[in-house]
């Protein structure tokens, strides 16, 4: 086995091996989903115990209270000592018995029964809460000497509230550690259910999902054979063949996201750099900002001139279109196509090369990476000296066969094989340019009748 | 003292000794366990598989797959060649490349005691995709 040219301290692990068997894997993933579960079922029963049902209780023991009105004649609030449960105290080392205080807010205040005040008599203003200022917030809402609405026993006209809070946030809170057992529950069965069936089966299983859901919305015809979609081609048709070919990867996109890129970056070193050159001037100059800024600047530099670069290439060259006859195309099969190139320029060479290529795709750890590997490569077209000028495209015809027994375009969610065609410029005042135009290629035996030219070519310019 | 872990001998053979298949065509394979009985199995599955391999995570598509029952009145006795036939489709080809591979199989899994999974297979070819060889430069005449 070669050694490595090039020696990695650090390497993620690759692929899906395990270490341990799949017993052990299976109960440490079952352990895991079982402290969601736990913790879960812990925080519901807090939960319900501490708030929900108290809230409940309040409300029900109310429930029967008729609407009155009373004077606010002074306000306080209520602590309490309320005992938790018990400890063992290291400093004094004996168990000792926990409590904490809470805050009851409370009215004096003064009913108004057959118009006739009635004897004063405290009343909650709000429910004890281990909060002094949740307290103080829900005694500001009283104010002495104000008469306001409030709720009375009938069976007992001393017992009177102020307040009937509606509290709706318990409700949503509650779906925390629901959450969390539905996570431990799902996750957990998810463990189970992958030991006990197999990767072929589940498959198998997306596939027919996959197949159901095609049944509602329209997919290609070759979704399952691992063949690209023709979406793109088809749907674009050409102005002298009838197929168009889209455009691979460049795309005025790319050079917007460049643009904002650069002018990001460049404020942010900016904004470092007018501080640094204040300092300088002033004599008293950051050395150590100096050091760590300059590398920076330089590569704000170098963003924009990439970005200018990129951009006079994008607009100064032109647009760049490839049609052909037609499409998918077959191994062993010959076909037109032809090139047109706008723009205002002078061009040592234009040259059109039919390529292949393969893609693989792979985690790395947490990384996802992307290897291509470029196949076959055979050169269609070779024009020397072009002038392209403006207001009137340059077209360039050629014939392009595909190799007999060439692997078919293939796609899957980490592999694929790609046929394309590359047009390769070298304008004499721009930078090279170089232009992909993907195509599919189908095998031979498929079913699916390819399209063929069936219209009449438009005239020639 | 631990009892030793038997394992599955497992051959598949393809009917006439066929190896490459066209797009189109029934593929038959006669899989064979020979220890059938001496093997604790739990669950037995075959299937024509074609799976992805090379620089890229792997990726797998079911053609056919048939559940063999191991139990009840059913229960199939793998110690006699248990044969599997499909119709294969017209693509992906086999194709054997430099980073990308798609290789098709015919593959037996069990599930052993202890959630322990092995699968064995058999590969063979669908269709004659070449393998590419470097990129060269052609002169074309311009039409």
């Amino acid at each position: 086995m070669p050694m490595r040219s090039r020696f990695r301290l650090w390497l993620k692990k690759r692929g899906g091996r395990r270490t341990g068997t799949q017993r052990a894997a299976l109960s440490g993933e079952l352990l895991y989903h079982s402290v969601f579960v736990v913790v879960g079922a812990v925080a519901l029963w807090l939960h319900v115990a501490n708030v929900l049902l108290p809230s409940a209780r309040s409300r029900e023991d109310t429930a029967s209270f008729r609407e009155a009105q009373c004077e606010i004649v002074s306000r306080r609030i209520d602590i309490q000592r309320v005992y938790t449960g018990y400890r063992f105290s290291l400093s004094e080392g004996r168990v000792v018995r926990e409590s904490h205080l809470e805050y009851r807010p409370e009215c004096h205040v003064q009913l108004l029964v057959d118009e006739r005040p009635a004897p004063p008599v405290w009343a909650p203003a709000g429910g004890l809460t281990p909060s002094e200022r949740a307290a103080e917030s829900a005694l500001a809402r009283f104010q002495a000497g104000q008469t306001y609405q409030c709720w009375v026993d009938l069976d007992d006209p001393q017992q009177i509230v102020l307040a009937r809070p509606r509290l709706w946030w318990p409700w949503l809170v509650t779906l925390i550690p629901l959450s969390l057992i539905v996570l431990g529950v799902v996750g957990g069965a998810r463990s189970v259910l992958r030991v006990g069936v197999s990767r072929e089966r589940r498959q198998s299983v997306a596939q027919r999902a996959r197949g159901w859901e095609s049944l509602l919305t329209p997919t290609s015809p070759t979704a399952g054979a691992a063949l690209p979609d023709l979406g793109a081609v088809i749907d674009s048709p050409g102005v002298r063949l009838p197929y168009r070919l889209p455009t691979v990867g460049d795309s005025p996109w790319r050079v917007a996201g460049m643009a904002a890129i650069c002018v990001a970056w460049n404020l942010l070193v900016g904004f470092f750099l007018i501080g640094l050159v204040m300092d300088h001037l002033s004599g008293e100059p950051n050395w150590t900002l100096t050091v760590v800024v300059a590398p920076l600047a330089l590569t704000g530099v170098y963003l924009a001139a990439a970005l200018v670069r990129d951009a006079r290439t994008a607009t100064g060259v032109g647009v760049t279109h490839v049609e052909v006859s037609d499409h998918p195309l077959l191994p062993g099969r010959t076909y037109r196509g032809v090139v047109i190139q706008a723009g205002q320029f002078l061009a040592r060479s234009l040259t059109v090369s039919l390529v292949c290529e393969e893609e693989a795709t792979y985690l790395q750890g947490t990384n996802t990476r992307t290897s291509t590997e470029l196949v076959y490569r055979d050169a269609v077209l070779r024009e020397r000296r072009l002038e392209v000028t403006a207001g009137k495209a340059c077209e360039e015809e050629f014939s392009f066969t595909i190799p007999a027994g060439a692997m078919h375009s293939f796609s899957s969610p980490h592999n694929e094989v790609r046929w394309a065609l590359e047009v390769r410029g070298t304008p004499v005042r721009w930078p090279e340019f170089r232009r992909r135009f993907m195509m599919c290629v189908y095998p031979t035996a498929l079913s699916v009748v390819p399209h063929t030219s069936q219209h009449t070519e438009g005239a020639a310019s | 003292m631990k009892p030793q872990r038997v394992e599955p001998d497992v051959t598949i053979r393809f009917a006439q000794g066929r190896r490459t298949y066209a797009p189109g065509e029934g593929v038959a394979a006669e899989i064979r366990v020979a220890n059938w009985r001496a093997i604790d199995c739990r669950r037995a599955e075959a299937s024509v598989v074609w799976h992805t391999a090379g620089k890229g995570d792997e990726d797998l598509h079911v053609h056919e797959l048939r559940a063999l029952p191991v139990s009840g009145a059913d229960a199939v006795d793998l110690s006699s060649p248990y044969r599997l036939e499909a119709t294969l489709p017209e693509c992906p080809l086999s194709y054997d490349g430099v980073i990308v591979k798609v290789c098709w199989c015919v593959r037996l899994r069990l599930l052993l005691p202890g959630y322990r999974s092995v699968a064995f297979e058999a590969p063979f070819r669908l269709g004659e995709a070449w393998s590419p060889s470097p990129p060269a430069e052609e002169e074309h005449a311009p039409a």
